[in-house]
């Protein structure tokens, strides 16, 4: 469905030119997709350039059969397209149900009863059907997201894009909305970017993670775990020493008789109370940042 | 001080540092020097005498007057209303950074920056002048007169507006009527319509060029103004300037009241 | 037109583009009425027309299309950059126009003579003629800055340098670009040639505006 080959986007010239994308490749298929990556490792320029709104600087990058470094390819894609940008812009002055409608008739649906009939169903569809009168300005976060997610879903579009949808969002909103893309993926390609790893993990089956513009891992949840495993700990402490030893702590908790540690690391051996622990992805993402920092530093 | 002054340093780079506002300086002196600057004679290379020197700095800076207090309101008016709709102003009512101190840094940061091109350009062109031989030394000395007592109060009335009155209307509007106004209220015949041209509030520094530069160069028409008329001028546009200040820390603790 | 819509193109217009120019409009008019001379009312009515509501549309015009809170969500649809151009600024062409002409015939009710801006041809071509340029000039310098402060700068600068010395202006090659030769000096030979210079220019505006909104990154 969507094909990346050697994707490059380079921002300035000089001393200050940044690689946001440098030599991505990558092939995505039905269902949910997850791109998770630190801030700044090129995830929204990504999507961006998926959605047609940013030129690549080099490679190619085929969604559907068309050419998204074309006008003509450009044109297509967006026409086939769903887009939740990471800041949402909305005309606040307009009610849910105006805003949705107005998108559907930029997306190109033209047809009045069919459009409204569509417009109903996505507000349906994201919960927002009892307040489609009201207007945007009066909507929390969460319910404005809800409205980005009806709007680009109102032209059905066969591939959907949401970066980082969840970013500031309580925790039942972000189930709700996690719930909610899993459903649409049944049938169409979802790209899911965000940096929050819990999201991924309960939603995608595949994913790649993006760091400084590469790809440093492509496959699934589970590969990531398994390629963790080994190189997780739990450690507890007393005393105000810290541990060392090059492992990064990844969380830790005050108990009674300590403090107690979650670490990830090439090896524990400096600690001999350190407990070999089941990874989780967070822990996972944490051990191929840490491995990718170093191979940087080696290189 | 230490706050003020950070907050007029940063207003200061952050100014400078805006490609916009060289990309529009460059264009307007350049179209002054080649079209509007009086023209050196052609028939032989004369030295100013001293009068002139202090009639010719004055009408350089008047005709600088003339077009570059539009752009610095145009490009002034966003400065302080940035920090609103960015969301910085509420992240700096959270620090002991008093009102006072943000407004001041603010208006002398936007101020100094907008100053700064056009008194380096007007050095430079100083320069050539004393390099060619056409003026003495002492012009220096008369064209920097020339720019704090023309120059700086026209540049200084427009900045405390341009920062106050985007925070009561959409800058779009404010635009309009500001360049609309510098027109209307400097430069339109009284005797034809109604106008502030040639009243006290008139900042467009005509006052302190007929009362304290001599007036146009070879003219022979008397002056209009007198040096106690400049002065009172200067002040009164200073006092406008303060007026200005003032209301708009009053309606900023408003608002911050309200919030 | 596929892809548009006048009722949501109007719901989603900032709301000072349309009050302000009417409170312009409404000022003007209290203007004329209490000055009420009927050589200082046509030099109102040619001010307002020819120099006030081009400078309006100008303005208004370089904040036309970046001034868009959905404009990322905009790109992302499959409209053409020359909808987008269209949508975003005939809307304040028309209110200038209604301005203009609403003005027009207030002037004629109260008995201002147009005669010496020549014909009706003439008349309208006045006031068309530099608020197209100056729309055209805003909306250019806004999308080639990639900031709305660029072109409404531009239009002020322009509008000032021309008002000012407008007489110098008729006299030289700079008469090309004079646009207020149509209302300040109508009897002006290069009328004709003025003009024409004007809509070349505002169409070259145009189009390059149309070719830099094709790179919608620099935008967003």
């Amino acid at each position: 469905m969507i094909q990346i080959t050697n994707l490059t986007k380079t921002y300035g010239a000089g001393n200050k030119t940044v690689h946001a994308l440098n030599g991505v490749d990558l092939q995505i298929n039905s269902g949910m997709f997850g791109l998770l990556g630190p801030n700044g490792a090129g995830k929204t320029t990504f999507m961006r350039i998926l959605a047609g709104i940013v030129n690549p600087s080099g490679g190619s990058i085929r969604v559907d059969g068309h050419d998204l470094t074309t006008e003509a390819g450009k044109h297509a894609v967006k026409s086939m397209l769903g887009y939740l940008p990471q800041e949402l812009g909305m005309y606040t002055e307009l009610s849910a149900e105006q805003f949705v409608d107005y998108m559907a008739i930029l997306k190109g649906l033209d047809d009045s009863k069919k459009r409204n009939k569509r417009v109903s169903e996505v507000l349906e569809m994201v919960g927002l059907r009892e307040v489609a009168n009201r207007k945007i300005k009066g909507f929390s976060g969460g319910m404005k997201r809800r409205v980005g997610i009806a709007q680009a879903l109102v032209n059905d579009p066969k591939i959907l894009i949401v970066d980082e949808p969840t970013a500031g969002l309580d925790p039942e909103e972000r189930i709700r909305f996690r719930n909610l893309l899993v459903n649409l993926a049944a049938d169409r390609v979802v790209l899911l970017s965000t940096h929050i790893v819990e999201d991924i993990g309960q939603t995608c089956r595949d994913l790649a993670v993006l760091a400084k513009g590469r790809i440093l891992f492509r496959g699934s949840p589970t590969d990531m775990l398994k390629a963790t495993e080994g190189h997780v700990w739990s450690l507890t402490m007393s005393g105000l020493e810290k541990p060392n030893h090059d492992l990064t702590v990844v969380s830790m908790l005050h108990l009674a008789e300590g403090t107690q540690y979650r670490l990830v690391g090439a090896s524990a051996e400096g600690y001999s109370s350190a407990q070999l622990t089941q990874p989780g992805l967070e822990d996972a993402y944490v051990w191929l940042m840490k491995q990718s920092q170093e191979e940087v530093m080696l290189s | 001080m230490s706050r003020f002054l950070g907050v007029l340093r940063h207003e200061f780079n952050m100014s400078m540092r805006r490609p916009g506002m060289w990309i529009a300086y460059g264009l307007v002196l350049l179209f002054y020097s080649i079209t509007v600057m009086y023209p050196v004679p052609e028939e032989k290379v004369t030295i100013l005498t001293d009068k002139q020197i202090w009639q010719y700095a004055g009408q350089m800076a008047f005709t600088f007057n003339l077009f570059l207090p539009v752009m610095v309101g145009i490009l002034s008016a966003d400065r302080l209303q940035r920090d609103f709709r960015m969301g910085v102003r509420e992240l700096q009512e959270s620090t002991p950074l008093h009102l006072a101190e943000y407004t001041l840094g603010k208006y002398f940061g936007v101020l100094l920056a907008s100053l700064a091109p056009v008194l380096i350009w007007l050095w430079f062109i100083t320069g050539l002048f004393i390099a060619f031989g056409n003026a003495p030394i002492e012009f220096f000395f008369t064209m920097t007169l020339a720019f704090i007592a023309i120059m700086v109060p026209a540049f200084a009335f427009v900045t405390a507006f341009s920062l106050a009155c985007p925070l009561i209307m959409p800058l779009r509007v404010y635009q309009i009527l500001f360049t609309g106004y510098w027109f209307w209220g400097n430069y339109i015949n009284p005797e034809m319509f109604p106008t502030l041209n040639g009243t006290l509030l008139t900042p467009s520094g005509m006052y302190s060029y007929q009362g304290f530069f001599g007036g146009f160069i070879n003219s022979t028409e008397p002056l209009t103004y007198s040096a106690s008329d400049a002065t009172l001028n200067l002040v009164v546009i200073g006092l406008c300037i303060i007026a200005v200040m003032v209301v708009l820390n009053i309606y900023l603790q408003w608002q911050s009241r309200r919030a | 037109m596929k892809r548009f819509s006048l009722k949501y193109t109007l719901l989603t217009y900032r709301l000072d583009q349309l009050w302000f120019p009417l409170a312009f409009w409404a000022f003007f008019v209290i203007l004329t009425l209490l000055l009420s001379n009927e050589e200082q009312d046509f030099n109102i009515a040619r001010a307002y027309i020819g120099v006030a509501v081009p400078l309006i549309g100008g303005i208004m015009a370089a904040y036309a299309i970046l001034d868009d809170p959905a404009i990322e969500l905009r790109f992302a649809t499959p409209i053409r950059a020359a909808q987008i151009l269209f949508e975003r600024t005939i809307l304040i062409f028309i209110i200038q126009t209604v301005s203009a002409l609403a003005f027009i015939v207030f002037a004629l009710l109260i008995g201002v003579d147009f005669a010496p801006l020549g014909n009706a041809l003439n008349l309208h071509l006045a006031w068309i003629v530099p608020t197209i340029t100056m729309i055209a000039l805003g909306i250019f310098g806004a999308i080639l800055g990639a900031q709305t402060m660029i072109g409404s700068f531009l239009v002020g600068l322009v509008w000032i340098i021309e008002v000012i010395i407008r007489d110098g202006m008729a006299v030289n090659n700079w008469k090309y670009a004079y646009i207020f030769m149509g209302i300040l000096t109508p009897e002006h030979p290069d009328l004709v040639s003025n003009q024409i210079a004007l809509f070349a220019a505002s169409a070259t505006f145009l189009f390059f505006t149309w070719l830099l909104l094709h790179r919608q990154e620099r935008y967003i």
